[in-house]
């Protein structure tokens, strides 16, 4: 255990230092809390005055095995016969005496007489009561609650455990909530006697269709079908792969106009390119590729406009001034009736250009 | 000489015997029909027709060791043991054939028959459970569901690619219905596999006489404190087996021991 040790000059001692020279500062000071303090009293009176009613159905802090009762009751339980056979049943007479409001009287169904466990059926002990009979007698002010109550064997030697809970408004305590215990009622269990003589079947009793046979084939089983992993996977994988297979080749035979526009564009450089060795005209032909493979549509075009046109396609820097070259070189021949000495690599230069731009990532989407 | 002397022997001795191993599974079939017969027609005379039913118990029951299987012949032999008082094994019979054809419903009342001979415990244990299968519906073998979920699953697959290519209201409703039938199918395999599983793990056995009901494998462990004694008919299931004794399970919780004579096992 630890020590602390304080000598004289470590004690801190304490002054009051209250202003005690005028007693007219001291009435000022304080008038002000005491007025407050009368002030809040008053106004919390009637508040507290009218406390909201506790609800002992409602009460988060009720007891799990709270009866559902409120008033002033006693409990007497006696239990008919005390001694008895492995489960076979005893009748719990619970009387429970005493008064209180008319809508908090006991019930069979909302008592919590016996410990949770033997209601859940988790007792090792009995099975789960059941409620056979209540009755009330409002003279004597007694209800009364005949309960079936079966030992699960030989080993059980009291019955304890009942209590009952119930709510006392008039109780000053804070906790309202009473628990009134029984007292344990002592049993014997015996064994049960040996079993009963094994039944027999009046022949006469049976229905006919018992006397008719069926023919029997001697027939010896098949191997049991045993359903391996690989059925599983043939069985789940073969049906999609198969449609999609299925579907790929009928959009391959019948396919529909917008495919066709597709493979139509697809194709425009193969033909273009086609033309361009036949020797046909190569600003035709490369003009004609453009529309149809990227959808230019500018009639008698100036190397401007292709190169503006394929910037803002998305092409490279290189393949647009390529283009506006080319057609440079084509306007240059156009206009010269052909006689230009670059003519003869001209169609070279329109396949190559054809084969950058399908070969950019731009025509490629 | 002395060698053929005793071949000779040897011969005269094991002669009836090995005449009577040859006896054919048509003859065992036809004494257990013929005993039946004469069963049926004995019937004023209790005692005489009791003994001829239990004759044919015995030849459908050599029939069934020989390893024989059919419906008809488990039926047979559960008709044939209610007749002759020996409907534990008619339980047992009624079982099996149920196995083979889930949907003889002669053979279930026939079972439900045999059930009411139980002498169940007061408190009600070991009692059947309810099957939870609708009556109405035919119970498909596990084969027959698979088949139908892969068939399902197909049409299903067909729906989808068709509905992708054509995209019609008439195949997505084709689609959705597929969907639902398939997802109703797996259902449906699941109980059934389940169930199947069941039966495997921990197949149901029959009591064929009232069985002390020990806590351990052997008649020298104490009884079971609640049951002692389990009544003959019983349905239980078996958890474990070693030696000749059986670890079951009532359908009420309680676990313990009987012995493997007592019982006879439905294997699945």
């Amino acid at each position: 255990m630890a020590r602390f040790w304080l000598n004289s000059q470590q004690v801190v001692r304490f002054t009051p230092t209250l202003p005690l020279s005028t007693g007219g500062e001291w009435r000022k000071r304080l008038v002000l809390p005491f007025l407050s303090l009368f002030l809040a009293l008053v106004f919390t009176f009637p508040a507290l005055a009218q406390a909201p009613k506790i609800d002992p159905r409602t009460d988060p802090n009720r007891p799990t095995d709270y009866s559902y009762i409120v008033g002033r009751y006693d409990i007497k339980v006696s239990a008919e016969p005390t001694d008895v056979e492995v489960e076979r049943h005893i009748v719990v007479r619970v009387e429970i005496f005493g008064e209180g409001p008319k809508t908090d009287e006991p019930r069979g169904k909302d008592l919590r007489l016996f410990p949770e466990a033997w209601d859940k059926g988790e007792s090792p002990d009995f099975y789960p009561p059941v409620l056979l009979e209540e009755s009330v007698d409002r003279p004597k002010k007694t209800w009364t609650f005949l309960y079936r109550l079966t030992p699960k064997h030989v080993g059980v030697e009291s019955i304890h455990g009942i209590r009952l809970v119930y709510y006392d408004p008039s109780v000053p305590d804070d906790n309202k909530f009473l628990r009134e215990p029984v007292d344990q009622i002592k049993i014997t269990v015996k064994p049960r006697p040996d079993a009963p003589p094994p039944i027999t079947i009046d022949i006469d009793a049976v229905p006919n269709s018992f006397r008719s046979t069926l023919p029997v084939m001697l027939t010896r089983p098949a191997a049991p079908f045993e359903l391996t992993w690989v059925y599983w996977l043939i069985a789940l994988i073969m049906p999609p792969i198969s449609c999609v297979i299925a579907a790929d080749v009928y959009c391959r035979m019948a396919p529909d106009a917008m495919r066709d526009a597709a493979l139509y564009r697809m194709e425009a450089a193969e033909r273009a390119i086609a033309k361009l060795r036949a020797g046909e005209c190569v600003w035709h032909v490369v003009c004609a590729y453009l529309h149809e493979r990227f959808g230019f549509s500018v009639v008698d075009p100036a190397p401007s406009e292709i190169h503006a046109f394929l910037k803002r396609a998305g092409f490279s820097l290189e393949a647009c001034a390529e283009a506006r070259s080319l057609f440079h070189t084509c306007d240059a021949i156009r206009f010269t009736h052909g006689k230009s000495p670059e003519s003869i690599k001209l169609a070279d230069d329109a396949v190559r250009l054809i084969q950058t731009l399908e070969a950019d990532a731009c025509a490629q989407r | 000489m002395r060698t053929a002397i005793a071949i000779g022997v040897g011969l005269v001795l094991l002669g009836p015997a090995y005449g009577q191993t040859q006896q054919s599974d048509d003859d065992v079939l036809a004494a257990a029909e013929s005993a039946f017969r004469q069963g049926v027609e004995n019937k004023p005379r209790l005692l005489v027709a009791r003994k001829h039913f239990s004759v044919a118990v015995d030849a459908y029951r050599e029939l069934h060791r020989r390893g024989y299987r059919s419906a008809a012949l488990y039926r047979n032999l559960g008709n044939a043991g209610v007749l002759a008082d020996r409907w534990p094994e008619a339980i047992w019979a009624f079982h099996v054939g149920l196995r083979l054809d889930p949907n003889d419903s002669v053979m279930q009342e026939h079972l439900a028959f045999a059930r009411g001979k139980v002498l169940y415990p007061l408190a009600g244990q070991g009692r059947p459970e309810a099957d939870a299968w609708p009556a109405w519906l035919r119970r498909p073998p596990l084969l027959g569901v698979f088949c139908m979920l892969v068939a399902v699953y197909v049409l299903a697959c067909v729906a989808v690619t068709a509905s992708f290519l054509w995209r019609t209201t008439a195949l997505l409703v084709l689609t959705g219905l597929t969907g639902l039938t398939l997802g109703a199918l797996s259902i449906a395999w699941w109980h059934v596999s389940s169930l199947a599983e069941i039966d495997r793990q921990t197949p149901l056995v029959v009591l064929i006489e009232n069985a002390d009901f020990y806590r351990g494998n052997g008649a020298s462990y104490p009884r079971h404190p609640i049951l002692a004694q389990l009544p003959r008919g019983l349905e239980v299931r078996q958890l474990h087996r070693r030696g000749s004794w059986l670890q079951v399970r009532l359908t009420t919780g309680e676990t313990g021991w009987v012995h493997r004579d007592q019982a006879l096992v439905v294997l699945p």
